[in-house]
């Protein structure tokens, strides 16, 4: 550790010195200073609010990365072509102290990087506020729906769908119609999917109810926010009418919320406390009464949603900032460890794919499935046994690396829990970065330094 | 008395390859070899002919192809090892954007050794090598032979048992060369085991005990320097200012002993030490000058240790 951290120093001074801290960090100033003034927004707080968090700290991301892919990346190769690691690795140092030092380096010129970034960014945004001269009226909403942390509850699975799905599944078994390959899990969650489709299409007249269930930490709150989006069939049907009724165990109406929606916009309503029973209980129910007779239809992946106010928007940056700095932390990590391999542009392209790589799991997944690497299609066969296993091996490695929206989470006020932090410090930083580290000391320790330079 | 060897290298091959593993290049073609404890020891050998490669070896930087070597009686890639040695390469490698005292500062930090006892040897280093009044100044802005300097201070900021120089003189004016070789011969005589490699041939002269030579990766010659150059078909004869008439009878009872013309003529100083003497004189006036400035003591530190065993084979070469 010792000779890490005299590397890590090392590596903080050069950066210092030779300007490299200089120019990502102007480019920086200049986004989180002077971006905010020139943005204007959509014409509502939130909206200005939303852009200037999003596109400050997007930028901000984006160069801290390519800062940290370009720094990891010549951090040891760099060295390696400068040959200074030549004359360190005749000294008693582990080339895993050598991964270490560089990596420590570089992180601890990243974090101030991005702390000043993260401290700066809503300096700035309170300064824009005040500057468009927000009522007090828009200020509320702007910390109940935007500068909060919030957390999403889905509804309760609707146990009667659940009976349907099961009787239908052990009829279609019986005739013999189920899929050999298809598990009863799956033709199960199957089957309940196409019965939720079908049950939340509400035509006109019609109601349709959702259950939920309040954890008790979540009960003790000035109110709660309904959250929902809808379809509509027909090209027409650009706005329909409906309304909400809030319910009690006995099925009265504890409160009304007429409504008026446009296709696929997400719509938030404010209902009182009270809605909520003892026990954690709301019930909502939806009535369709559109006077253009207009069918609607709840897309199974914007149910409608309560969110419930669980924290405040700078705990929620925090934690924002904190899955950042892990995940520009494990970039650096990639850089340090391809440098190891490769000269600087090499290793500046190959950490470039294996980013991108990293952030495809899905894609990756549904190639898998495309040529049929988990279904075992028989028409891939020979398609199968070639990419197959390539497909599977990056989908298993790339797999946990998928993480949560978190910038997207905080622009919605949806609560980043410390799970998903720790999550990400586990995955990224403890178990990935630690195994790249390892990459690193072992290409470090077998590889000839000493080979003549055209030969290296 | 029979001691381990510091450094034992028995049929030592090294071939480089290229990226398909087909053999390009046999840099070193089993050489054996051992330095002894305390000895200054020589490889010389013109440009390619596997001097470099075979240090590299040593210092764990290549991995040998085939053969056996030793190191401070471990395999070169053992880190502990590393501990007792330092190393001076060809060029200087250090980090440009540091200064003198923080590149040795680093340097130090790499060896297990406390920050007191760090910071004494930084300051008696820059002492020794004259550079104690640009201890500020980035490595990358000094000349080649400061940085040189820097980078000698660097292999001995440990005090280490083995010293390997690979052109220790390279880039140094001639002052400095010989306050290298100077060094050179103090940290020997205090124990210190010295393999040095070079093309200069006077500098090998003058410091080493036992040299090998190398000529396209093979050993052509190795031994004590003062046998390999005796010239055993000869004597030369150095006698103070005679008469004139005295040489005439020194020089007829010769012709008539020998049957031929006797050589003479009258030593000349070299080059070297004239230029020394120059310099001393401008140094004596108390010239501004910018670079190195009064080196040449050796660190207090690297003084300390009791000096090891008798040379097997020959008298040191004094400077």
């Amino acid at each position: 550790m010792r000779a890490a951290w005299a590397i890590a120093v090392q590596t903080l001074r050069s950066a210092w010195r030779s300007k490299l801290v200089l120019s990502p960090a102007l480019v920086l100033l200049f986004i989180t200073v002077f971006l905010p003034f020139t943005l204007k927004g959509d014409g509502t707080p939130d909206g200005l609010v939303r852009l200037t968090i999003g596109y400050t700290l997007g930028m901000v991301r984006f160069v801290l990365a390519l800062t940290a892919i370009w720094t990891g990346c010549s951090a040891v190769s760099g060295d390696l072509a400068e040959r200074p690691l030549y004359l360190v690795l005749t000294k008693p140092v582990r080339p895993l102290s050598v991964w270490m030092g560089k990596w420590m380096g570089l992180s601890i010129l990243l974090t101030v990087l991005l702390a000043g970034c993260a401290i700066l960014a809503p300096v700035m945004l309170i300064q824009s506020l005040d500057r468009h001269g927000i009522t007090a009226e828009e200020r509320r909403t702007l910390n109940e729906e935007v500068l909060v942390s919030r957390t999403g509850l889905k509804p309760l699975p609707d146990t009667s769908l659940s009976t349907e799905a099961r009787t239908i599944y052990t009829a279609k078994k019986r005739a013999g119609e189920v899929p050999e390959n298809l598990s009863e899990k799956e033709a199960l969650h199957e089957l309940y999917n196409a019965l939720e489709i079908q049950a939340n299409r509400v035509d006109a007249g019609e109601q349709r109810t959702w259950h939920f269930q309040v954890p008790p930490a979540l009960r003790r709150v000035p109110f709660y926010q309904l959250c929902y989006a809808v379809m509509a069939p027909g090209f027409d049907a650009l706005s329909t009418e409906g309304r909400w009724d809030a319910l009690d165990a006995q099925g009265q109406v504890l409160e009304t919320r007429p409504v008026t929606q446009s296709r696929g916009i997400t719509l938030t309503l404010r209902l009182p406390a009270r809605i909520c029973s003892p026990e954690g209980g709301i019930v909502l129910r939806y009535t369709n009464t559109d006077t253009q007779k207009n069918t609607i239809l709840f897309p199974p992946q914007s149910v409608p949603e309560l969110l419930v106010r669980s924290g405040t928007f700078y705990g929620n940056y925090l934690r924002m900032v904190l899955v950042l700095l892990i995940q520009l932390l494990f970039w650096t990590a990639i850089g340090v460890t391809a440098g190891c391999f490769f000269s600087q542009p090499v290793a500046v392209v190959f950490t470039g794919w294996l980013i991108l790589l990293t952030g495809i799991g899905a894609y990756l997944q549904s190639l898998s499935m495309e040529y049929g690497v988990f279904t075992g299609n028989p028409e891939h066969a020979l398609w199968n046994w070639i990419v197959g296993p390539l497909y599977w091996l990056l989908h298993q490695l790339v797999r946990p690396l998928e993480s949560e929206p978190v910038m997207d989470m905080l622009l919605s006020g949806e609560q980043i829990g410390w799970l998903v932090v720790l999550r990400e410090l586990g995955i990224r930083l403890a178990l990935y970065s630690g195994l790249l580290a390892l990459f690193g000391a072992v290409t470090l320790k077998r590889r000839e330094i000493g080979l003549p330079v055209k030969s290296s | 008395m029979d001691f381990e060897p510091i450094i034992e290298a028995v049929e030592l091959t090294k071939t480089f390859r290229d990226f398909w593993r087909r053999p390009r290049v046999r840099a070193v073609r089993g050489i054996t070899f051992s330095v002894r404890p305390g000895e200054v020891f020589g490889l010389l050998g013109p440009n390619g002919s596997g001097k470099s490669t075979t240090l590299k070896m040593i210092l764990g930087l290549l991995h040998p192809g085939s053969g056996e070597l030793r190191v401070l009686g471990e395999s070169p890639d053992q880190v502990p090892m590393r501990e007792r040695l330092g190393f001076l390469p060809e060029e200087s490698y250090l980090y440009p954007y540091l200064t003198c005292e923080e590149t040795l500062e680093f340097f130090g930090k790499l060896f297990p050794m406390n920050a007191a006892t760090r910071r004494e040897r930084v300051e008696q280093l820059l002492e020794m090598i004259g550079l104690q009044h640009a201890r500020k100044r980035p490595v990358g802005e000094l000349s080649k032979g400061m940085a040189r300097r820097i980078a000698l201070a660097q292999a001995l900021i440990n005090d280490p048992d083995l010293i390997i120089l690979d052109e220790p003189t390279s880039g140094l004016d001639p002052l400095g060369c010989r306050q290298v070789k100077d060094l050179i011969s103090a940290l020997a005589q205090r124990g210190k085991t010295i393999l040095l490699s070079s093309h200069l041939l006077a500098d090998v002269e003058d410091v080493c005990d036992r040299i090998a030579i190398l000529y396209n990766g093979s050993l052509r010659a190795m031994g004590p320097i003062h046998e390999l150059l005796e010239d055993k078909t000869r004597y030369q004869l150095t006698l103070p200012e005679l008469p004139p008439e005295a040489m005439k009878q020194l020089l007829a009872r010769l012709r008539e002993a020998l049957g031929t013309e006797p050589e003479v003529e009258r030593p000349k100083i070299n080059l070297e030490r004239f230029f020394l003497e120059v310099v001393r004189q401008a140094q004596n006036n108390r010239e501004e000058y910018s670079g190195a400035q009064n080196a040449g003591v050796v660190a207090p530190y690297l003084q300390q240790k009791p000096t090891t065993p008798d040379h097997a084979d020959g008298d040191r070469a004094t400077p």
